[in-house]
């Protein structure tokens, strides 16, 4: 008699559960705090290709350390380094654009799950070639002389970072944070980023940055939100 | 042509104008390829061997250095296959037809190398191979306007004190400025900097050499005026290279690295570069030039010294007197053999042995400076002095003397006194009075095997005696016949030897049938005193009756075969000892 019920039961239980956790489910707020004095931007010089010195009448300036204006650092990469082993994440089918357009990399900093597409386009009436250097997946290098082109490239390994850069103009740099879940994020204006929807647990969340390297936070996720401060300094 | 004959090989204008044009090409190219390093654009273009899929991408950015390096490289390639022709047409050296041939197939390798950079996007081992065979090629073209020019051709010679020193200073500083180039390759295009402290190792080893050698070279007024020029731009360049290498890692290791690549920093790391590739091809041209213009003004006094006092001892007649006493050694006693009094018998044996000759030598300088043979000794050559080799050679029989007494017996310490006196008291004064030195002469040659026996068993038995009477009369055929292969040399020199009053060797020639056939019964008394057995008797048999055949040839065919007949009887010797060894042991 019983088991007639049981099943059912169990599963409305779980559904519950679920739904409840998921209701539950607390927000991680990560916050790039910066102190001291960010060294001056350099005034790149962009001779070596004249058409991107005509699309920056009033020059182009390094973009390394970039403070927002409450005092909060630009361009960090925050994702959850462990706490997640052994839990799969399908990769989404929709493509991280990364694009070339003004004699600048578009983002310059962003995550991409392993084996997401990356499509690569370059809006610039100039020619670039693409250099991808990681060191887990295989490097590419790959010509890209005409405006409107697009090319789509995956990595196949988790790896942060992944640098990637133009031979032609020795100024464009950028950075992928290749990662195998999909709790991860790139400071703005703002200066921070919300890991939403992460389990209870006990995870490591890592910070990089182009200029002041990495730094670790251990977080444990109950049914609060927290907040995780890093600090960088100058 | 303006060619003209030099040494018997043809001055060649052109060749040598085309050789040192593509020499000088290279180093462009050596600028230019350092130049996309020091950018960073060797990916700039991602593709090979077009660039975009065009001959002629737009230049921009790195592009520009990029597309340069590739078209002045292609030039380079092109010149070089002409150059090789050139050399195959019209240069007569095999030698130098080869190398141009080298040079062909290293600018191949060094395009295909290239080639691998771009496609497989900057491995280090193909980047540091890549600049590393690039200064080679550069080396090698010197090297083949050097080969090709007018000095090298008239081939001007300077005796110099310490030739060999010199040769053997450049050459080492020539290596480390090869394993220099290997490191500093390493520093450029690998990321980690473990190369930078043997990079600065290898320099401070450079710098010495190069500090040595300057003064070294340049105090010797005559070849100032193929040396002087060449060693102060090397000079130079060694010191500028200082700067440009302390330059280079304060751009890249001391400051943070900028935003894109600063211009100081781009002009630095190449101009250090390329700097390093002229020391290396000066070097190797100073080297190789070292090789053909210096000789030595006369022997090295310092690596010979040795060299003259060991043969002053006559090391291999030494070495055929421990034979000697080793045989007797042997034949005495039986039982184990006492390894350790073997050892104190043949030391003993020895430092009287090599003191002994050196005192003849000392004694025979005048006579020996006569002949041919001989007049390249130590003391007769003025490298040592006389005095130095009589206390050289007193010191010797002394020690040896005393070490014969102390660490075998007393009998065998006598005995080694009296080879002393018999050898160059009596045989060595005696060869300038009369022609009978041979027989005093074979009783010192014949003693060290009795040395060796009374060594062993303190005794003198009837088998040593033996022993000695072998040796003594077979020394006899054996010194006529040697007196006969140098009858010019002694004739001039005042020795009295039996062949000295013998136009024809007719006298000589009997002598030795005459010496053969007494030595043959004596070569039958081990038999009787019980030292030999059936296999001795046999072996005596047979060897004696063919050493009197040989000797009667001899004298038939008026001598011409004395050498021969010398190593005959050292031939029939070693047959009569083994015999006698083998029924021993057997």
């Amino acid at each position: 008699m019983k088991n007639r019920f049981f099943l059912p039961f169990l599963t409305l239980l779980a559904v519950f559960l679920a739904f409840q956790s998921s209701a539950d489910a607390s927000v991680v707020t990560v916050k790039a705090d910066f102190s001291g004095t960010a060294p001056a931007a350099d005034k790149l010089k962009l001779d070596a290709d004249p058409k991107c010195k005509m699309m920056h009448a009033d020059g182009l300036m390094s973009d390394e350390v970039l403070v927002n204006p409450n005092g909060t650092l630009k361009n960090v990469f925050i994702y959850v380094k462990s706490g997640l082993e052994g839990k799969k994440f399908d990769s989404p089918k929709t493509p991280v654009i990364f694009d070339q357009i003004g004699c600048h990399y578009t983002p310059k900093v962003f995550g991409v799950m392993v084996n997401q597409p990356v499509e690569i386009r370059n809006s610039d009436d100039t020619l670039h070639n693409v250099h991808a250097l990681p060191a887990n997946s295989s490097q590419f290098n790959l010509g890209m002389p005409i405006k409107g082109m697009k090319l789509t490239k995956t990595f196949a390994k988790p790896e942060v970072m992944v640098k990637i850069k133009c031979e032609v103009h020795s100024w464009m740099k950028a950075y992928a944070g290749v990662v195998s879940n999909p709790f991860y994020g790139v400071t703005s204006d703002e200066g921070t980023v919300m890991l939403k929807d992460l389990p209870p647990g006990d995870y490591v969340i890592e910070s990089w940055h182009e200029k002041y390297g990495t730094q670790e936070q251990k977080v444990t996720v109950s049914d609060s939100d927290q907040a995780v401060d890093f600090k960088f300094s100058a | 042509m303006g060619g003209f004959i030099l040494r018997g090989f043809m001055f060649n204008q052109r060749l040598h104008f085309f050789s040192c044009f593509v020499a000088a090409s290279t180093l462009v190219l050596i600028i230019a390829g350092g130049l996309v390093t020091s950018t960073g654009s060797g990916l700039s273009v991602p593709d090979w061997p077009l660039s975009y899929g065009q001959f002629f991408p737009p230049m921009i950015g790195g592009i520009r250095f990029e597309h340069t390096h590739r078209v002045i490289a292609a030039t380079v390639g092109i010149l070089t296959l002409i150059l090789t022709c050139f050399f195959l047409y019209s240069e007569k050296r095999v030698w130098v037809k080869s190398l141009s041939v080298v040079a062909l197939f290293m600018v191949v390798a060094q395009a295909l190398l290239g080639a691998a950079t771009v496609i497989y996007l900057l491995p280090d081992p193909i980047s540091v191979s890549h600049a590393c065979l690039g200064q080679t090629f550069f080396v090698l073209l010197c090297l083949l306007a050097l080969f090709t020019s007018r000095q090298w051709l008239q081939k001007p010679t300077f005796a110099v004190k310490r030739a060999g020193t010199i040769q053997r200073l450049f050459l080492t500083t020539t290596f480390f400025i090869f394993l220099q180039l290997i490191f500093g390759a390493m520093v450029r295009h690998t990321e980690d900097h473990r190369g930078l402290n043997y990079h600065f190792a290898t320099a401070f080893l450079i710098l010495v050499h190069v500090i040595f050698i300057v003064p070294k070279v340049t105090k010797e007024k005559e070849a100032q005026v193929v040396f002087l020029k060449p060693l102060m731009f090397l000079a130079t360049l060694v010191a500028s290279q200082i700067f440009l290498g302390l330059g280079s890692y304060i751009y890249k290791i001391v400051m943070a690295p900028a935003a894109m690549p600063r211009t100081a920093e781009v002009l630095m790391t190449t101009a250090h570069q390329t700097n390093g590739a002229l020391i290396l091809a000066v070097t190797t041209v100073l080297t190789v030039s070292s090789f053909r213009y210096l000789t030595n003004l006369k022997k090295d006094k310092t690596t010979s010294l040795v060299g003259d006092y060991i043969s002053l001892t006559k090391p291999r007649l030494t070495l055929l007197v421990l034979a000697s006493t080793s045989l007797g050694f042997l034949m005495a006693g039986t039982g184990s053999l006492p390894t350790a009094l073997l050892f104190h018998t043949l030391l003993g044996c020895a430092l009287i042995g090599g003191g002994i000759n050196a005192l003849n030598q000392y004694l025979e300088r005048f006579i020996d400076a006569k002949m041919k043979r001989t007049a390249n000794r130590p003391i007769p050559s003025g490298r040592l002095e006389a005095q130095h080799g009589l206390i050289f050679g007193c010191i010797l029989t002394i020690i040896g003397v005393v070490y014969l007494f102390a660490l075998t017996n007393a009998l065998a310490g006598f005995l080694g006194v009296l080879t002393v006196i018999s050898y160059v008291f009596l045989y060595t004064p005696l060869k300038q009075k009369t022609s009978l030195n041979t027989f005093v002469g074979a009783v010192a040659g014949a003693l060290p095997c009795i040395i060796g026996w009374v060594a062993r068993e303190n005794a003198l038995p009837v088998g040593a005696w033996v022993i000695f009477l072998i040796l003594f009369f077979w020394q006899l055929p054996h010194f006529f016949a040697i007196a006969w292969v140098y009858k010019e040399d002694y004739d001039g020199s005042g020795l009295k030897m039996l062949t000295r009053q013998d136009p024809d060797g007719r006298a000589t020639g009997l002598k030795i049938i005459l010496s053969s056939i007494l030595l043959f019964p004596f070569t039958l008394l081990p038999v009787w005193a019980g030292i030999g057995q059936q296999l001795y008797s046999v072996a005596a048999i047979l060897a004696g009756t063919f050493f009197i055949f040989a000797a009667l040839l001899l004298y038939r065919r008026r001598m011409v075969h004395a050498k021969k007949f010398v190593s005959l009887s050292i031939y029939y010797l070693l047959i009569l000892i083994l015999a006698m060894v083998a029924d021993k042991i057997l």
